[in-house]
């Protein structure tokens, strides 16, 4: 253990070495390589099309790389299914909210927590004192949520089901935590409240963030990459990417004169 | 603090009210028919119309459970009843050589043969889930069809073991001849359909349930949240599976017999009418479907409309009122019971005033939300008589 503890502060909390994502004649993803340090933020910046989502997607095990390997903590995972590496601390939330619309708010954050804690096949109703549901509850706090905690998800106004995204990201105790776009369609006053939120999150947890909006992108993270057309272009402090002529062109320009979607 | 314990009182009146009512009415049933109905009628509605309500609920219960809760429409529910219907015999009858030489029939009596079928109708169902929950969609409806209409073949060629077109004859459940105590077959099919219309109930707020409805919703994001999705509709098809095995069981005692006919693509698509017309997103609809299917199927030859008679096109009257039933009513007879319930008790609520406690436990933020809401209510997801079906 006491060589564990002291190698793993070493052990980048996500390695992606020359990932590569081909679909048929779109090279989605070229020779992407990048190591994210344990409790790092990292935020990944990039027009659209520039293959950030779909970096997630391989990541998170929606699909294989074509190349390529992802260590995890040290592990690898590069072929790993989904739900395993779901299980290693590794969760993410979805630029287009995927929530299930049948199901309460306290019902989601539930299968959120239980998902990485064993028990999934029983067929007992959960008890009060479930660590699932405790948990559920103080993350229902956490996003906002405790005021329509035993709502319908598809009730909610599209604000709170971002916030529910996240929540049930944080549900399941990651390690890693990849969020895809989590400011898209949110108020600026829910934007302040995500950048609060991500700011308070403990610094055991490494999180990725994909996200169009600058000012989220750059109060939230400690090291900013830059992707275009499925590669890294730069990487860098928030202030560096700032300043650099290279960024501005390919993708500040591209900000400030296009809509995204 | 009385008017609070008379708000609970007749909050719990409400919740309970109906459902107690329609228990009584269930249990009273064979018990009046002697009263109205000469011996012969009255044998005929307790079975004919009561026990094989019964029988053909739990079946399309099985179908409802998995579309409403796992959001796959299975359309080999009919196929697993009869599966276990065949393993009953199999269990059931005296050991005999057969006119190609294979030896069948173990000799069990009636329960354990009844066990051993269910077990192997879990099994079964197990076995079609791993075959067709991989695959979505209309792919999916072609698998399970595949798999019931392979089944009927197997047995209808198998002469050596499954009795071939003949099937088998003599099996005696264990409440005899139900010809001979009909009100104990009765009271048989009515615990067993009570135990798998509570039990499911049951089932759907536990984890296990919660994380099949969190499929029927997502499967992308439970995957995501660390489910492995495959395994847990092989788990949906075993519980659905051992339902309609119950419903098979039951059938080959109603019967005695067991032939393909029973397990051919019209039982299949019986099935599937009894859970539309019933209302597929309502567990309770399984029996509402198989009564109104039971009672068109049996009269609809006697029914005589303008002077023109059904006698020779029942199967004609069967079909339009299916087809009314499915356009006025698109979740169903207890979709449509479900709606005018809720309607009528809101334009009551908000002109009595003695009721005004009844409006005060379901709120209703914008009466307009109430008039677009879909009839499932979002607010209403844990109410004992409606479910959340997928949108």
């Amino acid at each position: 253990m006491t060589v564990g503890s002291a190698s793993e502060a070493l052990v980048p909390a996500l390695q992606l070495q020359g990932v590569g994502r081909r679909f048929g004649a779109l090279q989605a993803l070229r020779d992407v390589t990048m190591a994210v340090a344990p409790g790092e933020r990292r935020a990944i910046l990039g027009p659209n099309g520039a293959g950030k989502t779909t970096l997630f997607n391989v990541v998170a095990g929606d699909f294989p790389p074509t190349s390529g390997t992802i260590h995890l903590y040290g592990t690898e995972v590069t072929h790993l299914q989904p739900h395993l590496r779901t299980r290693l601390g590794l969760t993410r939330t979805y630029q287009n909210s995927q929530l299930f619309m049948g199901l309460t708010v306290a019902d989601s954050l539930y299968l959120a927590g239980r998902g990485v804690r064993g028990g999934r096949f029983s067929m007992l109703r959960p008890r009060a004192a479930d660590p699932a549901l405790v948990r559920g509850r103080e993350i229902a706090e956490t996003v906002h949520l405790g005021e329509v905690y035993d709502r319908s998800v598809g009730s909610l106004s599209h604000g709170q089901q971002r916030q529910l995204e996240v929540g049930m990201a944080l549900a399941g105790n990651p390690r890693l935590l990849m969020l895809d776009e989590p400011a898209a369609g949110l108020s600026r006053g829910e934007r302040t409240l995500l950048i609060d939120l991500l700011r308070s999150l403990p610094r055991d947890v490494t999180v990725i963030l994909v996200e169009h909006d600058m000012d989220v992108a750059l109060a939230a993270a400690d090291r900013v990459t830059v992707m275009q057309e499925g590669a890294i272009v730069v990487e860098g402090s928030p202030d560096e990417i700032q300043a650099n002529t290279t960024v501005q062109d390919i993708y500040l320009g591209h900000h400030v004169g296009t809509h995204h979607g | 603090m009385s008017g609070t314990a008379a708000a609970a009182g007749g909050k719990a009146a409400r919740r309970w009210g109906l459902p107690l009512a329609g228990i009584a009415l269930l249990i009273l049933y064979p018990l009046v028919l002697p009263l109205l109905f000469n011996a012969n009628q009255a044998r005929y509605w307790t079975l004919s119309i009561g026990s094989q309500s019964l029988i053909l609920g739990i079946v399309a219960l099985s179908l409802i459970f998995m579309s409403g809760y796992g959001g796959m429409v299975s359309l080999a529910q009919a196929a697993l009843a009869g599966f276990a219907a065949y393993m009953v015999a199999l269990m059931n009858l005296l050991p005999s050589t057969t006119a190609t030489g294979g030896t069948i029939g173990l000799g069990l009596p009636s329960i354990p043969s009844a066990v051993i079928a269910l077990v192997l109708a879990t099994l079964a169902g197990a076995l079609v889930g791993a075959i067709a929950s991989r695959s979505s969609g209309i792919y999916f409806l072609m698998l399970t069809l595949a798999i019931a209409v392979g089944f009927f073949y197997v047995v209808l060629q198998n002469y050596q073991f499954l009795g071939g077109h003949i099937g088998f004859a003599g099996i005696v459940g264990p409440t005899g001849q139900p010809r001979q105590n009909p009100i104990a077959f009765y009271y048989l099919c009515l615990v067993v359909a009570g135990l798998a219309y509570v039990g499911l109930r049951y089932l759907v707020r536990t984890q296990l349930g919660l994380t099949f409805q969190g499929i029927r919703d997502n499967p992308r994001r439970m995957r995501a949240l660390g489910y492995r999705v495959s395994l847990h509709r092989v788990a949906i098809f075993a519980i659905g599976g051992f339902v309609a095995g119950l419903s098979g069981v039951l059938g080959v005692w109603y019967r005695g017999n067991i032939s393909p006919g029973v397990v051919d693509l019209s039982r299949t698509i019986d099935v599937l009418i009894i859970a539309v017309v019933g209302g597929l997103g309502y567990p309770i609809g399984a029996f509402v479907g198989a009564v109104a299917f039971l009672i068109l199927d049996i009269f609809a030859s006697s029914v005589t409309l303008f002077g023109f008679s059904f006698d020779e096109r029942f199967n004609t009257l069967i079909g339009l009122a299916f087809v009314v039933i499915v356009i006025v009513a698109p979740h169903g007879l207890t979709g449509l019971v479900d709606r005018g319930w809720r309607a009528a008790r809101r334009r009551f609520s908000s002109v009595g005033a003695p009721v005004a406690a009844a409006a005060a436990d379901v709120p209703v933020e914008n009466p307009m939300d109430a008039i677009a809401a879909p009839p499932i209510d979002p607010i209403d997801q844990r109410d004992p008589d409606s479910m959340g079906i997928s949108r």
